[in-house]
């Protein structure tokens, strides 16, 4: 089970990047983006100061590969897939 | 003998054109607050349709060659303004090159009396938002980088994730991230393969 986000790799996606691995995330490149990954079941990131509003609500613009379980103005949480949830999500989808 | 067809492309934005029902307040904002010439215009019965209005069809220059135009049509009743999301996403923006021009026309505008936002700070830009007199939103944008390849590549696959999603039962923002994802995999497994 592996929790990831794609970021792309230009300055301004920078600071979500170190967010993502002050959060534990572990870093490296695929093709344009970096990818952000985790073993763990969760991730949990803060915005900080220096993020701006419009660049943290679209931090997960570059992909994801989990599920949201929460995005504030302060805190994206994510969980990986797959768990409970994503099977309840699919049998919504159907 | 066979020639090869010429390749089209498109020069940029001739006009855009609007309607107004008040055309003392649009000269005025247009040649005073943003200072732009009238360059053109043409006065008309109306000949298009059967029922359509006898009208005015008057041009200002943006600059670059490109103009913005409106239409008053004698004898047509003003329509509802658009609720707010219509209102904010249908907008034009002009084009500036450095935060000082961006920061000198809020002076310019606020000391006309319009209402303008604080600069927002967006991915790539950097803008101020304010109305016209007809309450078409407009905005000033200056760029914070310029867009570059990786830019059009990664909107590539945001649209490629959007059209798939768009077209399933219930599209949602964190499906088309998903999807993306997924994309952004299979790509990298192709080139490294």
């Amino acid at each position: 089970m592996t929790l990831a986000l794609y970021v792309l790799d230009v300055p301004e996606f920078q600071p979500v990047a170190r967010l993502a691995q002050d959060a534990g995330m572990t870093r490296r490149p695929v093709g344009d983006y970096l990818e952000l990954s985790s073993d763990e079941p969760e991730v949990v990131l803060h915005r900080e100061d220096g993020i701006r509003t419009a660049l943290w609500h679209a931090a997960l613009t570059g992909g994801v590969d989990g599920r949201i379980a929460s995005f504030t103005p302060e805190v994206l949480h994510l969980v990986g897939e797959p768990d409970p949830t994503a099977l309840h999500r699919t049998a919504e989808e159907q | 003998m066979t020639t090869a067809p010429p390749s089209l492309s498109l020069d940029g934005v001739d006009h855009l054109a609007f309607v107004t029902w008040d055309p003392r307040a649009t000269y005025e904002f247009y040649t005073q607050v943003l200072g732009m010439p009238l360059v053109h215009a043409i006065t008309a019965t109306g000949w298009v349709t059967e029922d359509y209005p006898d009208f005015v069809h008057f041009f200002f220059d943006m600059g670059r060659g490109n103009r913005i135009a409106f239409f008053y049509y004698f004898g047509l009743a003003e329509e509802e303004p658009p609720g707010d999301l219509m209102h904010r996403s249908r907008h034009l923006a002009f084009h500036v090159d450095t935060e000082e021009e961006l920061a000198a026309w809020r002076v310019r505008l606020k000391a006309h009396g319009v209402r303008v936002t604080t600069p927002l700070a967006h991915e790539l830009i950097e803008s101020i938002y304010f109305d016209d007199p007809n309450g078409i939103q407009l905005e000033i944008t200056r760029p914070i980088r310029e867009m570059s390849g990786i830019d059009a590549r990664d909107a590539e696959l945001t649209l490629r994730s959007l059209i798939d999603v768009a077209e399933s039962p219930r599209p949602t923002a964190q499906a088309l991230w998903q999807r993306k994802a997924e994309l952004i995999r299979k790509n990298a497994e192709v080139q490294g393969s």
